[in-house]
């Protein structure tokens, strides 16, 4: 229910239904305008004019005469009913053809019911009255049937809620069609979109052939597809050149140097050079294999193997690994995380990340600190954090660690390329994951938080 | 043994072939992919040994057309490519070791010989494993020196058991990571050190002989001295 309301379409037919009932609501009120205010005025104007002729007609001829003219207009047919009612001063009835009206009039103009039994049938009136009473005290009620006006004044308000009702239901129903539809046609797209993103590449949004707005959506999209699949490709090509053209002549050297080793014999101080050389030369190969990785890493071109894993066993298989390394440095090495802890992970891949961070832990917490693994589930995120009490980072240097050769300043182990936490970072990011450095007061907090529900829709 | 060496670079191949010479095995080397799948499938060999980017057939795709005509000589890449997933690709495609550019020589060596072992049909029990007086049972899970029971950890036993499996031949740091730990990765440090020195101290009791020797520069070894 949230996906549908969150969704454009669904979105923009309730907008469109919003302003179809604007427009009903509108048309409404101007045929109430046409069929009941326009002819009710008409009749107004009609009351008006009669009651000024018939009070002059009091006022010029006397009281015999309207009463022989108001009953001559009684019964006189065409137009609607008229009615009529004539009281002396003294409150006798002169003349009258509605059947009730008022003792006192509450306006100048009111509308009574005149209902008029005829051969016992009874007829409705609603008779709109003017209501005059003359300076002698005699009173004189002029009026008109608009029951025909008054009923439909009743009947359109009904009629009002029934269609703003029917739109409000046909336009949210056929918002939600309409929402559904476009977002089945949405998903397929997005789904595609994904199945690249988690390494298909010469995965393609599937086209329908009716030429509509989605169809030139997706040959966009397709285009787009095939022209970053090159590039990938180029790109991935470039990197394996580059592996080669780097990685051969390393071997090549490494191959020089252990011929040198056998040669030099007795000669102990050709020898320990020579050893010197080889162990900068794995140095070197080291630097090279970690810049690889994580350009590859970073440039997305090593595709993820994402497997459904039980992270607190791999947690506890890193802390395992480690464990005899901590009890050879004074420090002690635990693991807080309890299962079920479930996530699709690329297993050596983060398992190198937590070795990067356990390594580093360990090399900088100092002897008699505690280094803690803990993981945990918030929310919808997988969190794996290494602590340590140890030292921790200046501001500065934790802003800058994850740079590539960036080494803080309290390292005094000449060991490590200042790549480890590169690698992490890149690893993390991979997986679309956060990879957050925090103090620990004291020590050093190095968190990831990885995404579980992105990952499970992904897989 | 019989090694075929299929590598392009030709100071690569002299000195690989030197080194195999040295050791004792007989090595060939091929510079062309094609020629090597030629040799490979006409001629019998111990271990080949195969290059992945080559100009005229690409490794993987020389492995493929090996595996496809049902050899089964035991292939071990020898690659630039060395980053995880490239070395999972290549034991997917039908290698039983893989190993990236640049390489130590002694590191090369001790594959090759725990490779073509495999090769040779050897008798060997599933269940237990002997070397010396130290017996593992590996059905049951346990360790026993001279009779007396060694308690280790699942670890530990994996570590003794691959050891012995190899017994008399060296057997490398990353090897040993690769065989007992379920994860490819690089560790930075030579952790490995610190859980070889453990199980040894736990394998040799007082007064007892070493089982675990260190082969300095290159890894470990267990023998009965």
């Amino acid at each position: 229910m949230k996906h549908l309301l969150r969704s454009l379409s669904f979105r923009l037919a309730i907008l469109y239904t919003g302003l179809f009932c604007i427009s009903v609501c509108l048309l409404m009120g101007m045929a109430y305008w046409v069929r009941v205010v326009r002819p009710m005025e008409s009749a107004h104007r009609q009351v008006e004019t009669e009651a000024a002729r018939f009070q002059a007609l009091y006022l010029g001829s006397g009281a015999a005469t309207l009463k022989r003219a108001l009953e001559v207009r009684a019964h006189r047919s065409g137009g609607s009913k008229p009615f009529h009612a004539f009281i002396a001063p003294d409150g006798q009835v002169m003349t009258a053809n509605l059947p009730t009206w008022p003792r006192i009039a509450p306006r100048p103009y009111y509308l009574i019911e005149a209902d008029t039994a005829f051969d016992g049938y009874e007829t409705d009136y609603n008779a709109l009255l003017n209501d005059h009473r003359f300076a002698d005290g005699s009173r004189l009620l002029i009026g008109r049937d608009v029951d025909d006006l008054t009923e439909e004044a009743q009947l359109l308000p009904g009629a009002a809620m029934w269609i703003f009702g029917g739109t409000l239901l046909l336009g949210l129903s056929g918002g939600w069609l309409m929402s559904r539809a476009i977002g089945a046609r949405l998903e397929v797209v997005s789904h595609a979109a994904r199945n690249v993103m988690n390494g298909d590449l010469s995965g393609r949004v599937p086209v329908r052939g009716t030429n509509d707005d989605f169809d030139r959506l997706s040959e966009t999209l397709n285009l787009m597809l095939s022209r970053i699949e090159t590039l990938f490709d180029t790109a991935r090509r470039l990197s394996d050149n580059a592996a080669h053209e780097l990685r051969t002549p390393l071997a090549r050297l490494v191959g020089r140097l252990e011929a040198l080793e056998q040669e030099a014999g007795s000669n102990v101080a050709l020898q320990i050079a020579v050893d010197e050389a080889i162990v900068e030369a794995n140095r070197l190969r080291s630097i090279v294999s970690a810049l690889l990785r994580i350009s590859r890493l970073e440039g997305g071109r090593q595709v993820l193997n994402l497997q459904r894993s039980d992270v607190v066993q791999m947690l506890e298989d890193a802390v395992e690994l480690y464990q005899p390394e901590a009890e050879r440095r004074g420090i002690s090495l635990s693991l807080h995380a309890s299962r079920p802890l479930i996530a699709d992970l690329d297993l050596d891949l983060v398992f190198q990340a937590l070795s990067n961070l356990l390594d580093n832990a360990l090399k900088y917490a100092g002897s008699g600190a505690r280094v803690e693994v803990s993981a945990y589930r918030e929310r919808n995120a997988l969190h794996i954090v290494v602590s340590d009490d140890g030292p921790g980072l200046s501001a500065e240097d934790t802003a800058r660690v994850t740079q590539q050769f960036y080494r803080a300043s309290t390292a005094t182990d000449g060991s490590g390329e200042g790549l480890g936490l590169t690698m992490v970072a890149a690893i993390a990011q991979a997986h679309g994951a956060e990879m957050a450095l925090t103090a620990n007061t004291p020590g050093l907090r190095v968190g990831m938080k990885f995404p579980l529900a992105a990952m499970e829709r992904g897989a | 043994m019989h090694v075929l060496l299929v590598e392009d670079d030709r100071t690569l191949a002299e000195h690989i072939t030197a080194g195999l010479r040295e050791a004792g095995h007989v090595a060939e080397h091929c510079g062309d992919g094609r020629e090597g799948l030629v040799r490979a499938t006409c001629e019998t060999f111990d271990v080949i040994i195969l290059d992945r980017m080559m100009p005229s057939l690409d490794g993987l795709k020389l492995l493929a057309a090996l595996r496809a005509t049902d050899n089964a000589t035991p292939v071990l890449i020898l690659s630039a490519l060395g980053d995880v997933d490239q070395r999972v690709q290549g034991l997917r495609a039908g290698s039983d070791d893989y190993m990236a550019k640049p390489f130590a020589m002694s590191e090369l060596l001790a594959r090759i010989d725990s490779l073509g072992r495999r090769n040779t049909p050897v008798v060997e029990p599933s269940d237990s494993l002997r070397v010396g007086d130290l017996e593992i049972d590996l059905v049951a899970h346990t360790v026993t020196r001279a009779g007396s029971r060694i308690e280790l950890t699942l670890r530990e036993l994996r570590i003794v058991a691959y050891l012995a499996r190899n017994a008399g031949r060296v057997v490398t740091r990353s090897m040993l990571l690769e065989n007992v730990w379920d994860y490819n990765f690089d560790p930075q440090t030579n952790i490995i050190d610190q859980h070889i020195s453990k199980v040894r101290q736990k394998l040799a009791g007082d007064g007892q002989s070493q089982l675990i020797h260190t082969v300095r520069g290159v890894g470990y070894v267990m023998r009965d001295a």
